[in-house]
């Protein structure tokens, strides 16, 4: 059974061991064997320390528990490498875990297992800090069980001496004398507790930071970092758009649109236009100064020329090579050389410190004159551990960044692999410093690439190679460092690899930093009688850099390495705030424009369109053509006007009234009047024009107004009766007033007999010359009414009616039929007058109620119904030969002469009680024809 | 300088301005001037926060129309709305036709705010709307500021993020000699 399950058997339900190993915990120096496993539930992590009874395990029995760790934002788990490494292959390391009451040191195994079970710690605290930000706080309430076992299983003595357990952590005065695997010091508790009430930790093992208190802490300055109170518009505009005077935006800005980020892009872009170049004096200096304390005068080192520099970039390697440095890394050692190097700085002018990160005994820090120091912004910080098992601080890089005015710079202190041979180390250690430093506090995270300038310092370890050390000595006698450089490991791969690619380096004018005698100028005496170096190098990536001095400083002598200076001047963007707001403003204008340009953008071939002579039941159809001329789809669509029913009027139809066209393609628009029974008789009547404006709406942009125009020539269909027995002549020789004249209901009443003629027609003369052609050509044809009449002969038959030529009706019976029936649908005024059409309805059951109605409606419209009834019972003498019967034509002619009013036919919908009604009234129109097909009209 | 073609229907633009440090985008609605489209152009005030009115001072006829066009947007814009009379082709004193002090006259009889343009006013490309744009949007602004202008009621026409104040505007210049700067 393996391990695993075995800690699995001794959980809860609910409980669930994720890794375990087998390990042994250090105390006093000596092994002790345990299991450490690690335990999930509902999200919370916890790590378990067990004590084995016999190896191997067994069963669970075997297990006892012995600590309890809850993985939460106070444990800190760290690695160190194991003191003896003379064998050369490390096969373990040890893991310092800490919470606030309890602290062990475990010796891991180095295999794969190790390496997740510290990937699960990891993965388990950012989980831990990522609920925290969401506010669920765990409980760890499940522990409290194991807790209590712990400890009545747990004798106190045999457990490391803990002192945390009787720590008072509430009060800040308390101070405790911290004894670590046997050495107590008072001196080294102070961290600890500082550690707490600051919360800032500097984690060198590639954790996850804990607290996000870690950026802009004690170090940063951090009055620069406050919000600015932005009273200039552009400035608050730039805010929003979270627009720095450089063009990074740090977390915690607005999300930026599309429009914004290109914006941004432009004025990157554009930069030059309205930035002037000025120039800064940067200090970079580098030194291993082997776990030393500062005792000797800085100044020799930092100090190199009467002008004071504008930035100090200082690094540091093995500033501190203590346990404590490596395991917890904390140091005192920084305070010490920090202090010191305030102390020297170019006494001729003041310094603010931007920014100091360290990693074990890696310590960059960066001061700038207090004069320039508001133009900072947007510092950062990183560090990347490449020491054992890559994730190990003794090694690495650690990396500052901030904008200076608009340039945006990054420095880079780096402690690479030791020893001769391992140049490769060396370089891999590069690409990993370079690769992984990322400025968190930017989204995305920004990398070195992403700097203007990058400056790179540090032990970078390169060796001279291939030469026998009595002639690198010689060279250096007689100051031949060309011939040195040739061997130097780094020299030769600049520019030839991606090593360092795009770095440059200036000429090496001095001997080379490694290895002194310490105290000394002499190079190491010592058994080993390493090769002289130049370890301690100075590089820099960008334009705009002109190093104006590149010195080693051997009057240092306390470290075994001399510490390294440059001085460079530097070229900084500045922005000139009248030409950035010009630039600014001419970018706004620039986007509106590319905005609108990404309006749909149509051409249409015409706006106007023209119906001559438009005909009743006769279309007419016009195109126009939608050419999409934009940059995007087009969605067009016609829209009705404020307060209309449709988007037209109801004699004009748009085929499609509403397309998507891409760009390049066009769409035909088919317009099309059809004037039919529905519109006839306003159009007729002068009520309606051929007229509209159709407005053609592109969706998210503008709208074009298309203008229908039109003349419809009157016709006898959809006039009034009272208008048509006024009429001599065909209706197209009357003049269009006095046709809207006569049109006007009630016309007839003031038509003066004398002049008009004398006359008046008895009924429509169209009605007698439909109704007479039937009666003579076509009663007996065998379905009468029942055929529909051709298109054709339809219109032929209106012309024929409308201009009285020819004299005899054209077209089949059947077309003469439907016109006929065509005719009395389209009357303005139905034969039975609409005020009348209720009326009749209530009557229909009824002979006698029938004929009062009847007589009582206008003596023209009488005169018609009567006229058309004699009609239709001489056709249905001829029943047997043109198959119609009283109960059609009933139907037939109840439906055309006895129509209902507009207002109630349109009341509408399909429910079913509204069908039904409709059919009642259908059956009541029916049966008030029968009345009057079947009964002498007159009696 | 080119014939520009005059406005049949409406054209739409957006600008974005700033006001007081505010970005305000304002969707600019430049319809039809022609009488003959003048019940089409009217659904386009609903929900304006401003309307410019322009006449051009050199044609009197396109004067005499504005109390039709106050009339409507009047009548079919909220009471807050951003009004304003806009004399165009103030460089052409030579040929004016229409006073400043009329002008300035019947804008204050009607309660609304007159400006001046010089140079030329074509739809919504010229370089010299800039002003009545931004003078239009302070006003929308401050309407805001002192609290008459409601953002949350309808057809206040200006929404608070993402912020798109409408601005019709009546191009009253029938077509035949308009010419452009653009």
């Amino acid at each position: 059974m393996d391990l695993r399950q075995l800690v699995q058997r001794k959980l809860a339900s609910g409980e669930r061991c994720t890794h375990s190993i087998e390990t042994a915990k250090i105390i006093d120096d000596k092994r002790h064997l345990r299991i450490v496993a690690i335990i999930e539930k509902n999200d919370e992590h916890a790590i378990l320390v067990y004590t084995a009874s016999r190896i191997p395990c067994l069963n669970s029995e075997d297990l006892k528990l012995e600590t309890v760790l809850s993985v939460d934002a106070t444990l800190r788990c760290h690695a160190e490498a194991p003191r003896s490494d003379q064998s050369g292959i490390a096969t373990s390391f040890l893991l310092g875990l800490k919470s606030p009451e309890i602290h062990i040191l475990l010796e891991m195994p180095q295999q794969k297992s190790t390496q997740n079970f510290l990937a699960e710690i990891k993965r388990a605290q950012d989980l831990h800090t990522q609920n925290a930000a969401f506010g669920t706080t765990p409980s760890f309430d499940w522990l409290t069980k194991y807790r209590n076992k712990a400890g009545s299983s747990n004798p106190f003595a045999e457990d490391v001496f803990d002192p945390m357990k009787y720590m008072n952590l509430e009060g800040p005065n308390n101070h405790v004398t911290l004894t670590e695997e046997g050495q107590s010091s008072r001196s080294q508790s102070t961290w600890f507790a500082s550690e707490f009430d600051n919360k800032l930790l500097l984690n060198g093992q590639g954790v996850a930071p804990y607290t996000n208190s870690y950026f802009g802490s004690r170090d940063s300055l951090d009055a620069m970092n406050k919000e600015f109170d932005f009273t200039d518009s552009l400035d608050s505009l730039q805010k929003q758009l979270g627009l720095g005077p450089g063009v990074e935006l740090p977390i915690g800005a607005k999300p930026i649109t599309s429009r914004e980020a290109f914006a941004r892009k432009i004025l990157a872009e554009r930069e030059n236009e309205f930035t002037n170049v000025q120039t800064v004096r940067v200090f970079c200096g580098t030194w291993n100064v082997n776990g030393q304390s500062p005792s000797e005068a800085l100044d020799r080192w930092l100090v190199v020329d009467e002008e004071p520099p504008d930035l100090y970039v200082i690094g540091f390697q093995e500033l501190d090579l203590s346990r404590e440095a490596f395991i917890f890394n904390d140091s005192i050692k920084e305070a010490e050389w920090q202090k010191s190097v305030k102390e020297y700085l170019h006494p001729k002018a003041k310094y603010k410190k931007v920014k100091s990160v360290r990693l074990v005994g890696i310590l960059l820090m960066v001061y700038i004159q207090e004069k320039l120091s508001k133009y900072v912004n947007f510092i950062d910080a990183d560090t990347v551990a490449t020491g054992i098992m890559g994730i190990m601080g003794n090694k690495g890089g650690v990396s500052v960044r901030f904008t200076l005015h608009s340039t945006s710079m990054c420095f880079i202190n780096s402690h690479l692999a030791a020893h001769q041979d391992e140049f490769e180390r060396r370089n891999q250690d590069y690409r990993d410093i370079s690769s992984k430093i990322k400025f968190k506090e930017f989204s995305p995270p920004l990398t070195m690439v992403d700097h203007d300038l990058v400056f790179w310092i540090g032990d970078l370890n390169y060796r001279i190679a291939g030469m026998p050390l009595d002639d690198v000595k010689m060279y250096i006698q007689k100051q031949m460092y060309k011939k040195l450089l040739l061997g130097d490991q780094l020299h030769g791969q600049l520019g030839q690899s991606d090593i360092f690619k795009d770095f440059k380096e200036g000429t090496i004018g001095f001997d080379p930093t490694y290895k002194f005698d310490t105290g000394t100028d002499v190079y190491d005496t010592s058994e080993k009688s390493r090769i002289p170096a130049w370890c301690d190098r100075i590089l820099w990536r960008g334009d705009e850099i002109q190093q104006l001095r590149y010195d080693s400083h051997p009057q240092l002598r306390i470290s075994d390495h001399k510490p390294v200076s440059s001085l460079f001047c530097v070229g900084i963007k500045v922005i000139d705030q009248k030409r950035y707001k010009k630039v600014y403003e001419d970018i706004m204008k620039q986007l509106d424009r590319i905005e609108n340009d990404y309006l749909p953008q149509i051409k249409l071939d015409k706006t106007e369109c023209l119906f001559k002579d438009v005909k009743f039941i006769e279309p007419q159809t016009e195109i126009i053509t939608v050419a999409n001329v934009g940059q995007a789809h087009v969605e067009f669509e016609f829209i009705k006007k404020l307060d209309d029913v449709g988007y037209c009027k109801p004699w004009l139809s748009a085929k499609p009234y509403k397309s998507v066209v891409e760009p390049g393609l066009s769409c035909d628009i088919h317009l099309e009047v059809y004037v039919d029974k529905a519109t006839v008789s306003s159009l007729n009547s002068g009520q309606d024009k051929l007229e509209d404006i159709l407005v053609l709406h592109l969706h998210g942009g503008k709208d074009f107004f298309i203008t229908i125009n039109g003349n419809f020539l009157p016709s006898c269909f959809g006039s009034s009766i009272e208008a048509l027995i006024q009429m001599h002549h065909p209706i197209r020789e009357v003049p269009e007033a006095q046709l809207v004249e006569i049109e006007q209901p009630g016309s007839l009443s003031q038509v003066d007999l004398s002049k008009s003629g004398g006359r008046l027609y008895m009924i429509p003369k169209e009605l007698w010359r439909l109704v007479e052609h039937i009666n003579v050509h076509g009663k007996a044809v065998e379905n009468l009414f029942q055929i529909p009449g051709l298109q054709t002969e339809l219109q032929q038959i209106r012309d024929c009616l409308d201009t009285g030529v020819p004299d005899v009706l054209p077209g089949s019976v059947h077309s003469i039929a439907e016109s006929l029936l065509l005719f009395l649908e389209c009357l303005a005024e139905p034969v039975i007058p609409f005020s009348y059409y209720s009326q009749c309805l209530a009557a229909s059951n009824n002979l006698l109620l029938s004929k009062q109605v009847l007589s009582i409606i206008p003596e023209f419209h009488k005169n018609t119904f009567q006229y058309i009834c004699e009609f239709l019972k001489e056709v249905l003498k001829y029943s047997d030969k043109n198959g119609l019967d009283f109960k059609f034509i009933s139907a037939v002619f109840g439906a055309v002469l006895l129509r209902p009013p507009q207002s109630a036919s349109c009341g509408g919908g399909t429910s079913k009680s509204n069908r039904h009604r409709l059919q009642e009234e259908e059956a009541k129109r029916a049966a008030f024809i029968y009345h009057f097909l079947t009964n002498d009209v007159l009696a | 300088m080119a014939d520009c073609p005059h406005t049949i229907g409406v054209e739409f633009g957006t600008r974005i301005i700033e006001v007081a440090g505010q970005k305000i985008k304002l969707q600019i609605w430049d319809t039809a001037g022609q009488e003959r489209f003048r019940a089409v152009t009217r659904s386009y005030y609903r929900g304006a926060a401003g309307a410019l009115m322009v006449y051009d001072i050199t044609r009197r006829s396109t004067y005499n129309h504005l109390s039709s066009w106050l009339t409507d947007a009047r009548n079919l814009t909220n009471p807050n709305t951003v009004i304003f009379l806009i004399g165009n082709k103030c460089d052409l004193e030579a040929q004016r036709d229409v006073t400043y002090e009329e002008a300035k006259q019947f804008a204050e009889e009607n309660d609304v705010t007159c400006l001046y343009l010089h140079f030329f006013f074509c739809q919504c490309r010229g370089e010299n709307v800039e002003d009545a744009f931004l003078d239009t949007a302070k006003k929308i602004y401050q309407n805001i500021q002192d609290g008459s202008l409601d953002l949350n009621a309808a057809e206040s026409g200006v929404q608070h993020k993402p912020a798109t104040p409408r601005s019709p505007i009546s191009n009253d210049q029938p077509p035949s000699k308009e010419s452009c700067a653009c």
